[in-house]
C-alpha cells in the first residue's frame, strides 16, 4: 500500500474564504451564524460574501452554489499545493465528492418551475443542474478532472465516505492524485429540515497524493468504525465532528451549527493546517454520525 | 481491516423490474424478449415528450412510503434470501450496505416543496423522506443491519458506483457481507426533467438501430449481496460470480453530452483490465449501457473498438434496455444482475427493436433473439449525466 500525503487545502465557510480566514476566525472565536437577507433567518449563507470569478475565469450562466463553492475550495487545493492539471496526467487525477443535499437549492427551483407553469416547459439546465452529482461533474469539466470520480450523497456521512473511498483510491493506485471534497449549502429545503440547527454553506477539498511534497501532511491511519468505539490510545490533538458539527476542542463547546456534507473534510483542512503550522505533530480527526463512525490520523510528514 | 480476506463474490440478488418483480421472472421475460415499457399512469404525461416507460405494475405498495423504498425492500428480501442470510441475526449485525440512486425519493421533495409553496408551516415529514439516508435507516430498521451505510449518485451510473462503495465497506470495515443496492422511481420531476433534455425518444427505444432517437426512461430496485469468497464457503454458499474488476471515472467533456471520442468511457474499461488478471481476451459477452440515443450507441460501439481492438468482433453486446427502459440510477445493477444470469445460465438476452442496424454500430448486438454461449468473463458497463462512467467486469464462478 501506498503513504498517501495531503499536498493542497482549500476551504470555505461562513467564517472565511481561505484558510487563513477560516483559521484568525476560529482564533478569534467568531460565530459565522448571522442573519441571513435571503432566507430571513440565522444561518451561515456566504452568498454575498463570495465570488466565483476570484476562482475561474469560466462564465457560467447558472451555477448551484454547491458547485461553485466546489469550484473554489478545488481551486484553492490546487494553488495550495502548487498542483496542475495537465494532458500528462488528467486522467491520473481523480475527484471523491461528499455531500449530504448537493444541489437542493437547484432542486428547488427546478420544483417552482414545475409548479408556476406546465412541465413541458420544464427548464434543461435547471434541470441538469439539480443532480447530486453536478457539483462534482461541473468541477471535473472546469479543471479537466478525467480520472478516477465518485460521489456520496444523501447520507449523514457523506462526507467522511468521500474522504475514505478518496484515501482507498490512493492506497490502490487508482489514482495518482486525487482531490476529496465536503461541500454543501444552505437553501430553504435545508433550513427546514434542520429547524433548531443553523446550517452553513461549508466546502472544503483536500488534495492527496502518494508524492511527498514540503508542505505534506501524511494521512497515517483511517478506520472506519461503524458504531463501534473508538479506541483510547490516541494522544495527540483531537478534532471531532458529531452529527456534522465541528468540535475543534473536544473539551468546549464550539459548534456553530452543522457544516452538513462539508464537515469532516472542514474538520481536517483545520487539522492539516495546524499541522503545517507547527501547533502540532499530529490530530485526529473523528466522524460520528448516527450508527456511523470513524477517523483519520493526521501526522506531520 | 483486512485486505488478504480473498476475491469479491456475489452471493444473493434480488431485482423488482419493468419486466418481473422477482430475478427469475425479469430473466425469463429478458430472454424471450419481453417489453415493460408501457403507459406510464403515475403521473399525467400530456405534452411530454412520450407517455410511456418502464412503471412497474403488479406491486401491491403503500401509497403513504416512496416506490423506489418499497422496491428495494423487496429486491433485498429476495437477495437476503436466496443468499441465505435473511433474519440470520449473526451476520446482518457484521453486514454494510451500499446504496446507489440518481433522484432517490425525489417525489417525496416534489411533495414537500409542492405543499409548502401554497402553505410554509406545512409538516416536513415528506422532506424527511428525501435525503438517501432515509433508506439507510429503513434498512436497518427493517433488516437488522448493522454495518456502515452509504449511498453514492453519479447518476445513471450509480447502481455500478454501489458496488465500487460497498468493495470499500468490505475492505475497510469490520463487514462481512454488504447489501449492494440502487433504485430509482418513475416521477413527474424527473421525467419532465429527462423530457427537457430530450433524452427521451417520442417513440420506441431501439439501441443500436439507425431510426434511434433517444431511450425510454423506467423504474426499478437491484440488490445484490456481496462478500469474500472465503466467507462464503465458510457458511456453505457457493458463489454465483466473481468481481474480478471495477473502475469509475468521468469524461471531464460536458454536462449532459458524451465525449464524442468516446476518451473516457474507453479509459473506464481500460482501467478495469489494468487492475485485473484477466485477459481482454477472454471477455465474450458485454451487457452495454444501450439507451438508444443517437450519440450514447455509437460512441459506446467506438469505444469497445478502441478497448478491444479486433476482438470487439468477437463478443457478443446486448441492450436489455431495449426491453426494461432505463431505470436510472438502478440500471446498473439491474444490468449487473442480468450479467450474471448470462455466466450462469449461458443465455444472452436479445436486443429487440433493432430492425435496422446502424451501419456505425457494426458490433454484434444480439438482435435476433436471445443466444445460447459458453460465457466465462463478462463486461457491464453504465454512463451517466455529467460525464460519470463505470465499468465492472465479472467471471462466472465454476468450482
Amino acid at each position: 500500500m501506498e503513504p498517501v500525503y495531503i499536498n493542497g487545502i482549500g476551504i470555505l465557510s461562513s467564517l472565511g474564504i481561505g484558510i487563513e480566514q477560516v483559521r484568525t476566525a476560529v482564533l478569534h472565536n467568531e460565530s459565522g451564524i448571522f442573519k441571513s437577507e435571503t432566507y430571513g433567518t440565522e444561518c451561515g449563507s456566504i452568498e454575498d460574501l463570495f465570488d466565483l470569478s476570484d476562482f475561474t475565469e469560466t462564465t457560467y450562466h447558472y451555477l448551484d452554489r454547491t458547485a461553485a463553492c466546489t469550484i473554489a475550495c478545488i481551486r484553492m487545493a490546487m494553488d495550495d499545493s502548487s498542483y496542475i492539471i495537465n494532458e500528462t496526467n488528467r486522467c491520473s487525477t481523480g475527484l471523491v465528492f461528499g455531500s449530504i443535499w448537493s444541489c437542493a437549492g437547484t432542486m428547488e427551483k427546478f420544483q417552482q418551475k414545475l409548479i408556476d407553469s406546465d412541465p413541458k416547459y420544464a427548464t434543461p439546465f435547471l434541470f441538469s443542474n439539480s443532480f447530486p452529482n453536478s457539483p462534482a461533474s461541473t468541477a471535473s469539466i472546469e479543471f479537466g478532472i478525467k480520472g478516477y470520480n465518485t460521489i456520496f450523497s444523501g447520507c449523514s456521512n457523506s462526507g467522511f465516505m468521500a474522504f475514505s473511498a478518496g484515501y482507498d483510491a490512493m492506497r490502490t493506485s487508482k489514482s495518482d492524485a486525487l482531490f476529496t471534497v465536503g461541500a454543501d449549502a444552505v437553501s430553504q429545503t435545508v433550513l427546514d429540515y434542520y429547524a433548531d440547527i443553523p446550517p452553513n454553506d461549508s466546502a472544503a477539498c483536500i488534495l492527496i497524493s502518494n508524492q511527498k511534497i514540503e508542505s505534506s501532511v501524511e494521512i497515517s491511519n483511517l478506520r472506519i468504525r461503524s458504531g463501534k468505539p473508538f479506541p483510547d490510545d490516541f494522544t495527540g490533538e483531537r478534532i471531532q465532528v458529531i452529527d456534522n458539527r465541528i468540535y475543534l476542542d473536544p473539551d468546549k463547546e464550539t459548534p456553530r451549527g452543522t457544516c452538513m456534507g462539508g464537515a469532516f473534510h472542514s474538520a481536517a483542512v483545520c487539522a492539516a493546517d495546524r499541522i503545517r503550522e507547527g501547533i502540532t505533530d499530529s490530530c485526529r480527526v473523528e466522524f460520528t454520525a448516527g450508527d456511523s463512525a470513524g477517523y483519520c490520523v493526521l501526522r506531520k510528514a | 481491516m483486512n485486505d488478504n480476506r480473498n476475491r469479491p463474490v456475489i452471493t444473493g440478488m434480488g431485482a423488482v423490474t419493468p419486466v418481473g418483480l422477482t430475478v427469475s421472472e425479469t430473466w425469463e421475460s429478458l430472454c424471450s424478449g419481453t417489453s415493460g415499457i408501457r403507459k406510464i399512469t403515475l403521473f399525467d404525461t400530456s405534452g411530454l415528450r412520450n407517455s410511456r416507460g418502464g412503471e412497474i405494475r403488479g406491486f401491491t405498495e403503500d401509497a403513504e412510503r416512496p416506490r423506489s423504498l418499497q422496491f428495494l425492500e423487496k429486491a433485498t428480501g429476495e437477495a437476503l434470501s436466496n443468499g441465505n442470510i435473511l433474519e440470520n441475526s449473526e451476520i446482518l449485525e457484521e453486514t454494510g450496505f451500499a446504496l446507489g440512486t440518481n433522484f432517490g425519493c425525489a417525489e417525496s421533495f416534489s411533495r414537500y416543496y409542492t405543499h409548502r409553496d401554497k402553505n410554509p408551516s406545512v409538516s416536513t415529514d415528506a422532506l424527511h423522506q428525501y435525503p438517501f439516508g432515509y433508506y439507510a435507516d429503513t434498512m436497518r430498521d427493517e433488516f437488522g443491519i448493522k454495518g456502515e451505510c452509504v449511498a453514492v449518485s453519479t447518476a445513471c451510473a450509480s447502481g455500478l458506483a454501489a458496488v465500487e462503495a460497498a468493495l470499500q465497506i468490505l475492505k475497510y470495515t469490520d463487514a462481512e457481507s454488504v447489501i449492494c443496492a440502487a433504485t430509482d422511481e418513475l416521477t413527474l420531476y424527473s421525467y419532465a426533467g429527462l423530457c427537457a433534455l430530450h433524452a427521451v425518444t417520442k417513440e420506441t427505444i431501439r439501441p443500436f438501430a439507425e431510426s434511434r432517437a433517444g431511450t425510454q426512461f423506467s423504474e426499478g430496485a437491484a440488490v445484490v449481496l456481496i462478500e469474500y469468497e472465503d466467507h462464503a464457503r465458510s457458511r456453505g454458499i457457493s458463489p454465483l460470480a466473481r468481481i474480478e474488476g471495477i473502475f469509475l471515472n468521468n469524461d471531464a467533456f460536458h454536462t449532459t453530452a458524451p465525449d464524442t471520442e468516446a476518451a473516457g468511457i474507453t479509459n473506464c474499461m481500460e482501467q478495469v483490465f489494468k487492475r485485473s488478471n484477466v485477459p481482454k481476451e477472454n471477455v465474450t459477452y458485454v451487457n452495454s449501457h444501450g439507451t438508444g440515443t443517437k450519440y450514447n450507441d455509437v460512441i459506446e460501439t467506438r469505444a469497445l473498438k478502441n478497448v478491444f481492438g479486433p476482438h470487439a468482433h468477437n463478443l457478443y453486446i446486448d441492450s436489455i434496455k431495449s426491453m426494461t427502459g432505463h431505470e436510472m440510477g438502478a440500471a446498473g445493477l439491474i444490468e449487473l444482475i442480468s450479467t450474471v444470469m448470462t455466466l450462469q445460465t449461458g443465455t444472452i438476452p436479445p436486443t429487440v427493436n433493432c430492425s435496422d442496424p446502424d451501419p456505425e454500430c457494426d458490433l454484434n448486438y444480439c438482435t435476433d433473439g436471445s443466444i445460447t454461449a459458453d460465457i466465462e468473463c463478462a463486461l457491464t458497463n453504465s454512463y451517466g449525466i455529467g460525464g460519470a462512467n463505470g465499468s465492472v467486469l465479472l467471471s462466472a464462478f465454476r468450482e
